[in-house]
């Protein structure tokens, strides 16, 4: 999958959920959305090819550091932090494995 | 008792190890065959060691390399990834006796098989390595060569640090705007 079809891919997912329940916070989610998926998910192709490190243990540091992003960049909310990381890595996780197999 | 839904995950993890480890598309890996035409009086023929070839012996369909040819020997066919090892056998075409063989594992390395002639009934080889690059792309089609793998992947690095930069640069400016606001 080419680097610009995943952080698409990624800012929508990212993007939409962050909006949805953040929508107090106004174009904020939009941008902790893109820099998010810019920071974390090329270093993850990199891990998930160049590497055997357990992509489960990964996935669990991503939900654990955007969860600590949104509430120290959006809304200091640390249970509607959890919920939404979760359910947003979820989403990008499976389109992340659907690209690069 | 009101840990009991923990065991609901228990499911889950039997998936660990089938999930994420298996399948990974790891860089493409090549055998480059040389000086096979300074040895005219041997025969090399390929034979993959794998799954489907397992135990496979040398028949009139083996592949006989020439000069110059190039192998894979760590792939992708469907959703299938192999590893070979490939198994190259040399055979002395008077005596019609198999002298030697080698076997190829990649481990993310490219080879190259030189040989450079014979001792006794054996032939001469030398095997060089070099890394093999997973084909990043930044757009859906652009051609990559060994140079443009390697560069992307420097790119990507560069793109997760400048997004670590940015969130941190955004964190200690709200933390700063906080502090004003309560002085």
């Amino acid at each position: 999958m080419s680097l610009v079809l995943l952080i698409s891919g990624i800012f929508i997912i990212k993007g939409i959920f962050l909006w949805i329940f953040y929508s107090k916070e106004g174009w904020r989610p939009l941008l902790i959305g893109l820099i998010t998926a810019i920071a974390c998910y090329p270093l993850m192709v990199v891990l998930y090819h160049d590497t055997d490190i357990d992509f489960w243990l990964v996935l669990v540091l991503v939900m654990v550091f955007d969860i600590f992003m949104y509430n120290l960049l959006l809304k200091k909310n640390i249970v509607k932090s959890i919920i939404v990381s979760f359910f947003l890595n979820i989403f990008a996780i499976i389109y992340f494995l659907f690209g690069n197999g | 008792m009101k840990f009991i839904w923990l065991f609901l995950f228990l499911p889950f993890s039997s998936l660990a190890d089938a999930g994420f480890n298996i399948q990974r598309g790891k860089a493409p890996c090549y055998a480059v065959f040389t000086g096979i035409n300074k040895l005219t009086g041997f025969g090399f023929y390929k034979i993959s060691v794998n799954d489907r070839d397992r135990g496979k012996l040398l028949t009139d369909s083996a592949y006989r390399l020439k000069e110059n040819d190039t192998l894979k020997i760590y792939y992708k066919e469907g959703r299938r990834y192999w590893q070979g090892p490939i198994k190259i056998i040399m055979l002395n075409k008077s005596t019609g006796q198999f002298v030697d063989s080698i076997i190829l594992i990649a481990d993310g390395n490219n080879l190259a098989i030189n040989f450079s002639g014979f001792d006794n009934t054996k032939p001469k080889y030398t095997i060089t390595k070099s890394k093999a690059y997973y084909p990043y792309s930044l757009y859906a089609s652009e051609d990559i060569d060994e140079a443009a793998a390697k560069r992307n992947k420097y790119i990507l690095l560069a793109m997760s640090v400048t997004g670590f930069l940015i969130l941190g640069f955004m964190i200690y400016k709200k933390r700063n705007n906080t502090v004003t606001k309560t002085a």
